[in-house]
């Protein structure tokens, strides 16, 4: 790749379609509001915004228990605390649920270990998180589940009110998880979901530990070369 | 207020209108286009090559800093939802056309698939269609610039399909696999839809617009928000009043003949907004049909890991986002239980966003192992259904305006039983080809979701029971002609870009034809 494409690549900005295509995928969790853009990532140390200073100590620990370095960096030096300052502060209906979840693993640590939360151990950690992760990970499976089982049943009605007519669907009946599973699950749900996405749009996440390497100039398209399976 | 009177008015730039623009002033006919958006460049205005951690919320605007929005609703600016497209250019078969006779549903076309063959030619030698002749009965081959090669995963699914009976082919995509007329191949960079910055995929302000604009027959009137197509006490179209978009006045421009072209819902729209006493319910609208028989395509996306691909090495595979296509298969089975078929888009999914992985289960360094092991895996599958005309249609919110103060169109979708029961009947073949492919399914649909606006203006001989003529003249209005998918009779299950520009190129030759002879 030549210079001056290099340079056209870097200074010219992506949708990922977000026009009418239909990726299967769900639309990156909680992100409802748009920031001011920016091209370049600020300097300095990050000030968060939402977060206390204990609290986001807390935070900062708990995404690096999601995402933990290991030959390529953690979480919280791939940036995801600030992202999660940024998307939380934007949406005001996460905040409640961060901020409790965050008190939650705060009182839990030390009503069970009698420590700060920063300073559990690793087992600590699992010991407190894992059957959050656990139910989480059974409502998103039975969600699934239901899907195949619930064809859309019977002749359903509706309406796109606006132009913007893609969020049309059958209404099918979908156990609504959120609403019934008790406050720790949701905490963690959110905070999993944001470290998530966080991470792995993140130049560490996309980049190192996922090695991305498209966004180039190919004079061709290559021949597949993985021998039949 | 323009003196000017244009031959012909058109209203969108969009692939129909470009199209038509351009064969219309290639035959020596004066076209104003008129279009509701700004001017956008795709070698400049769009943020093509982002990537995604460049903004604090890693979501990347569709503009770059300081350019002109697209409004992202309605697809305004040169160009349309051509700018943004994913560039699949499927001809329909002589079955697409005659659906009804075919399977005893829905209509037929009052055209056949010979009619509009020579405009498929002349789109592809034009625009440039890349893809493999492979001689299938139901989706006929055209004049193919060379496919690209498929990509490893394509390559297992199409033998997991074999294994079912169905057949994967190479895509056929408007994206230039070889140079023509001085567009550059595609460079596989992923990007297709945040905006072609080198235009070797067509769009129609490059292709055909901006060319007809240089030879002088052309004007555009960008910015322009058409409200209303104007009629004349003996009964002619006479030209549209706009809304300007940034200043907010009113203008005219004005012509022998009008032509909506400005996709699917909007042209609905605009008709019933043209009220008259003439045309109480809307222009054209004398038969109660305008807005009736929408039929979009709906879908059911599926999203999964490859096994075969699973831990291995993270390439660079985006390519041109899908490289191959599911045309229709079960068509004929007749014991299948529904009317019409589906075909499916697959492995369209860029590698630069992974939504997926917080559905991966569990936390620490084995959720991080296993995000890393699907990676290079995940794989996207979409099958596509066709809709009968089954009372879904497209009206005006009686309570409801934009910031310009127009009425939004409502789009009232029902799904029926045919719809029901082709929905689940995709789903399963998509699902049980991916699993012969050794795929871990990560999410099935909730339900359907509609895609690729069709129908509202039916094409048909019967004034009482359509809105345009087979020449997609308007039986109300004689020179008024409505050219998009809004005329579709029958949907298909192929995308139907390709057959909007060829209606569209067959409708210039139409009205350049009747100018001459003085008939418009």
């Amino acid at each position: 790749m030549s210079g001056t494409r290099r340079h056209a690549l870097k200074i010219l900005g992506t949708v990922t379609a977000t026009c009418a295509f239909p990726f299967a995928s769900e639309e990156l969790y909680g992100q409802h509001v748009m920031f001011v853009p920016a091209q370049a990532p600020a300097a300095g140390p990050y000030t968060p915004s939402f977060f206390a200073p204990d609290e986001y100590a807390v935070l900062v620990r708990l995404t690096d228990v999601i995402i933990p370095e290991t030959d390529t960096p953690g979480a919280s030096r791939a940036g995801v605390p600030e992202y999660i300052d940024r998307v939380v502060t934007a949406n005001k209906e996460h905040q409640p649920l961060a901020r409790a979840g965050l008190a939650w693993l705060v009182a839990e640590a030390r009503g069970r270990f009698s420590r700060d939360y920063v300073s559990l151990d690793e087992s600590q950690h699992a010991a407190l998180l894992q059957p959050l992760s656990d139910a989480v990970d059974r409502a998103a499976r039975e969600q699934q589940q239901a899907r195949y089982r619930s064809a859309p049943g019977g002749r359903i009605y509706y309406v796109a009110v606006t132009d913007a007519a893609q969020p049309a669907r059958p209404a099918v009946a979908v156990r609504k998880d959120s609403s019934e599973a008790v406050m720790p699950e949701r905490f963690f749900r959110l905070i999993k979901n944001l470290t998530a996405d966080g991470y792995y749009t993140s130049r560490v996440g996309l980049l190192e530990e996922l090695g991305y390497s498209g966004n180039k100039y190919l004079p061709g398209f290559p021949q597949c070369s993985v021998p039949e399976h | 207020m323009q003196s000017t009177v244009f031959d012909v008015v058109i209203v969108g730039s969009g692939a129909a209108g470009g199209t038509l623009a351009s064969h219309l002033a290639r035959q020596g006919v004066t076209v104003a286009l008129v279009e509701g958006g700004p001017r956008v460049d795709t070698r400049t205005d769009f943020n093509t090559h982002a990537l995604p951690f460049e903004f604090p919320n890693r979501q990347i605007p569709a503009m770059r800093p300081g350019k002109p929005g697209f409004d992202s609703e309605r697809s305004r600016g040169v160009g349309g939802k051509t700018m943004l497209w994913n560039a699949v250019a499927l001809r329909f078969s002589q079955r697409d056309f005659k659906g009804r006779t075919h399977d005893g549903a829905g209509e037929d076309w009052p055209i056949d698939y010979k009619d509009l063959a020579p405009y498929y030619d002349r789109i592809e030698r034009e625009v440039g269609v890349c893809g493999n002749r492979d001689g299938l009965e139901d989706l006929p081959d055209g004049e193919f610039l060379p496919p690209v090669p498929l990509k490893c995963s394509d390559e297992i699914l199409q033998r997991a399909a074999a294994s079912v009976g169905a057949r994967i082919i190479h895509v056929r995509k408007a994206t230039l696999s070889v140079p023509m007329n001085s567009r550059p191949a595609c460079h596989f960079c992923g990007n297709c839809m945040a905006g072609c910055d080198v235009v070797a995929k067509y769009n129609s302000a490059d292709v055909h617009i901006v060319p007809a604009e240089k030879g002088g027959r052309v004007t555009v009137f960008h910015d322009s928000i058409v409200r209303e197509v104007m009629v004349s006490g003996g009964n002619r179209a006479t030209g549209v009043r706009y809304l300007h978009r940034i200043h907010k006045r009113e203008g005219e421009v004005r012509g022998r003949v009008v032509v909506v072209a400005c996709a699917c819902a909007q042209s609905v729209a605009l008709l019933l907004m043209s009220k008259s006493r003439r045309y109480p319910a809307g222009l054209a609208n004398s038969s109660g049909q305008l807005g009736r028989h929408f039929i979009p395509h709906f879908t059911g996306g599926i999203e999964c890991v490859l096994g075969g691909l699973k831990g291995s090495r993270s390439a660079n595979d985006e390519g041109f986002l899908d490289h191959a296509y599911l045309p229709s298969f079960v068509h004929g089975n007749q014991d299948r239980g529904y009317a019409r078929s589906f075909g499916a888009q697959f492995n369209y999914q860029n590698r630069r966003l992974a939504g997926w992985a917080k559905t991966l289960p569990g936390f620490g360094q084995t959720f991080k192992a296993s995000v890393k092991a699907a990676y290079p895996a995940i794989l996207d599958f979409t099958p596509y259904g066709e809709m009968l005309p089954n009372g879904s249609y497209i009206d005006l919110d009686p309570d409801r305006v934009d910031k310009f103060g127009l009425p939004l169109a409502r789009r009232h979708v029902r799904w029926g039983d045919n719809e029901e029961k082709l929905f689940n009947d995709m789903v399963r073949w998509s699902l049980t080809i991916l699993q012969k492919a050794g795929a871990e399914i990560l999410t099935v649909p909730a339900g359907p979701a509609t895609n690729h606006e069709l129908g509202g203006c039916r094409m048909g001989m019967d004034p009482r029971t359509s809105v345009v003529n087979r020449d997609c003249r308007t039986h109300d209005v004689p020179n008024l002609y409505v050219v998009d998918g809004s005329v579709f009779p029958s949907a298909s299950e192929k995308n139907p870009t390709h057959t909007i520009m060829a209606l569209a190129a067959r409708t210039a030759d139409h009205i350049a034809d009747r100018l001459k002879r003085g008939e418009a």
